[in-house]
């Protein structure tokens, strides 16, 4: 097979200026100084990165805001370039980065689809050819004459969308925008990068949503600090950036604890955590969570219907009478799935002091694929006052399970279908 | 550079629909359509004609058309530089966004500006033979001119627009630099009202040797001289290749710095 997408080596630097705005002024200035770059220093977002993507290969690429994934992809797509290495690239790339950039809003959606194509790099005949495809595929004949300033946000992602999609490259570069829409609307889209995928064209996906990665990658790749780590099976490469999620989050975790401590010792108000995302009084503490498998290992992917269990380590530091332990669990959109605690569990705890743990489990975990955010706290007995708060702390993802092919709603509840005929 | 010129005429459906975009946004919407653009220089016209026939009393026959066939190429070469200037960090949206030569944003700003230029013979032509100027061969060589102030105008596009996005003075400064050029150049003057010891000086700046060309092929039915000729060419060439140059020097960090 060939090779539709080469990294070699790439690294990448950008120049984080110290002024807001380069004037002439402050240029001159500098370079009657004879200090050429005083005001800006150096970065590398990317460092030594290799990849090697197969035509007909459909890979992605995951990793926390600022990895430097979105850079990537923009080297392939030739919107950067590289300061080292170099990228090969064999076919015509498509990017899906931004919806309708380069929309003239005082232009019809018709005259748009010509002059956005064409920054694709098409020609007239190629979009005449596609027009009637891509007006369809947007549901907006009726306004298609309209100019494009009548459109409400919703029509406006619709026709960037169906332009970029319905283009026929051999490279389709795809950078978070499967977010954006209704579900009617993402379900088109998934369609038709399946579709794409069949006829063998190359994708490169930049997603957080860990479950679509692992539903439609090959392989994947994580970035991280602008390094890269690669597994062969996307599901590992998928359990090392969790770990690595968590590491700074463990890592966040006890500076907090040495603030603490630094704190008490100086008689100051023990609240005063960095983060905003927790809070509380801090008698009690969480210093540890973990999630493990149906064989006892620590993971944080799982399948729809597995068992899984929570392990929150704490530490007491004097005696607190009856506390609460409480988890809660959201959807990457912000619903609130569940919020069960010690109490209403009717797992009574007297007191604690000193150091211990709790265990929740779920013997059929029921939440569909996606990523899912996690709430850890320690309340007191009438859960008015928080000795330790920590809102939406982790995130697990999961991954669908071959046994259960449910796929609409949220969650998957056990149960059967019955059909009786009635007898005549 | 030939590789890169390959590439821009790949990209030619997306220069004409930029410039079919930027004529129908101006025109779009107003009652008097594409005549706004003749509006401008009319007004010029008639502003300058009171100036300086009635007031400042320029002895200059048919100051009109003396001023028209001036006048013209030079709101070719201001507007171009003036709405190219800004092509780039104007549309940093797209330059972030999108791969397509970034060569074409200055080329269709220019491009756009030759089309308002070519119409506005459609009043220049009409007023030279209202004042009975005598039109003949000589205008054979009106689209060669033509040709080279495009590249000349290109040269400088590319060169302001990629140190715009660097320097958001240069803007400014081109506004400025614009003005001066204005009044460096033969345009509401006749040539030979500048002193004869600076003259040689003079003649250095371009703007000069284009505008009198034209003047000469419209107005008096004289030709240019081989060797002017060779000249218009090479301030064309030099400003495309120099202009590129700098352009593509700048243009691999454009996407970062906008």
């Amino acid at each position: 097979m060939m090779e539709a997408v080469k990294v070699i080596n790439v690294s990448k630097k950008f120049r984080r200026y110290h002024e807001k705005t380069l004037n002439i002024k402050y240029a001159a200035l500098n370079f009657l100084k004879g200090k050429k770059s005083s005001y800006y220093d150096d970065f590398y977002a990317l460092k030594n990165i290799n990849l090697n993507i197969k035509a007909g290969e459909t890979v992605g690429i995951i990793g926390e805001n600022g990895s430097g994934k979105s850079t990537l992809l923009k080297l392939i797509a030739r919107i950067l370039f590289p300061d080292g290495g170099h990228i090969l690239t064999k076919g015509k790339i498509a990017t899906l980065i931004e919806l309708g950039a380069g929309f003239h809003t005082e232009l019809s959606g018709k005259e748009n689809i010509y002059v956005n194509a064409s920054l694709l790099g098409f020609k007239k005949k190629e979009i005449e050819a596609k027009l009637e495809e891509i007006i369809d595929f947007s549901g907006l004949e009726n306004f298609i004459d309209n100019p494009i300033k009548t459109y409400s946000s919703g029509m406006y992602l619709r026709l960037g969308f169906s332009i970029a999609i319905n283009v026929n490259p051999d490279i389709l570069l795809i950078d978070e925008i499967l977010a954006v829409g209704d579900e009617n609307f993402q379900k088109k889209c998934f369609e038709k990068i399946d579709k794409f995928k069949n006829e063998g064209k190359t994708i490169i996906l930049v997603s957080h949503d860990l479950a679509v990665i692992e539903k439609l990658c090959d392989r994947v790749f994580l970035i991280d600090n602008g390094k890269q780590y690669y597994r062969e099976n996307p599901v590992d490469v998928i359990s090392e950036y969790h770990k690595i999620l968590f590491k700074k989050r463990k890592f966040a975790l006890r500076s907090n604890q040495d603030e603490f401590a630094q704190d008490a010792a100086l008689q100051k108000k023990p609240s005063s955590a960095s983060e905003s995302n927790r809070w509380g009084s801090r008698e009690a503490e969480i210093t540890a969570i973990e999630f493990f498998n149906d064989k006892n290992v620590e993971s944080f992917i799982f399948k729809t219907g597995d068992f899984l269990k929570i392990k929150i380590d704490y530490i007491a530091k004097k005696k607190v009478e009856k506390p609460v332990f409480g988890i809660a669990i959201y959807r990457e959109d912000g619903i609130h799935l569940c919020g069960p605690n010690t109490k209403t569990g009717n797992c009574n705890i007297d007191f604690i002091e000193g150091e211990g743990s709790i265990e929740y489990m779920m013997n059929s975990m029921p939440f569909l694929p996606g990523t899912y955010l996690f709430t850890v706290s320690i309340y007191d007995l009438p859960l008015l006052h928080a000795y330790d708060h920590w809102e939406r702390c982790l995130t697990f993802s999961v991954v669908e399970n071959k046994r259960i092919k449910e796929k609409f709603g949220a969650i998957y509840v056990p149960s059967e279908w019955r059909h009786y005929k009635r007898q005549k | 550079m030939i590789s890169k010129l390959k590439e821009i005429y790949r990209f030619k459906y997306l220069v004409y629909s930029l410039v079919s975009r930027d004529l129908k946004v101006k025109y779009k919407g107003s009652i008097l359509g594409f005549f706004w653009s003749l509006l401008n220089p009319l007004v010029m016209l008639i502003v300058y004609t009171v100036a300086f026939k009635y007031i400042i009393r320029i002895r200059v026959e048919n100051f009109p058309i003396f001023f028209l066939c001036a006048f013209l190429p030079w709101s070719f070469l201001s507007s171009s530089l003036s709405m190219s200037v800004g092509s780039i960090k104007d549309n940093g949206n797209l330059v972030k966004k999108v791969y397509f030569p970034r060569e074409v944003l200055p080329l269709s700003m220019v491009l756009s500006n030759l089309v308002q230029f070519l119409l506005t013979f459609l009043i220049l032509i009409p007023a030279l033979l209202l004042f009975k100027i005598e039109l003949g061969l000589p205008l054979l060589f009106l689209p060669l001119v033509i040709i080279f102030q495009t590249a000349f105008n290109l040269g400088l596009s590319f060169f302001l627009s990629s140190l715009n996005v660097f320097f958001s003075d240069v803007k400014h400064l081109l506004e400025i630099f614009l003005q001066v050029w204005f009044w460096l150049t033969p345009i509401i003057y006749p040539i030979k009202l500048v002193p004869e010891r600076f003259q040689s000086l003079y003649k250095l700046n371009p703007s000069v040797l284009f505008v009198e060309s034209y003047r000469n092929l419209l107005m008096n039915n004289i030709g240019i001289s081989l060797s002017n000729c060779v000249v218009l060419f090479l301030i064309g060439l030099f400003s495309f290749v120099l202009g590129h140059m700098v352009f593509n020097h700048y243009n691999k960090r454009f996407a970062e710095e906008i």
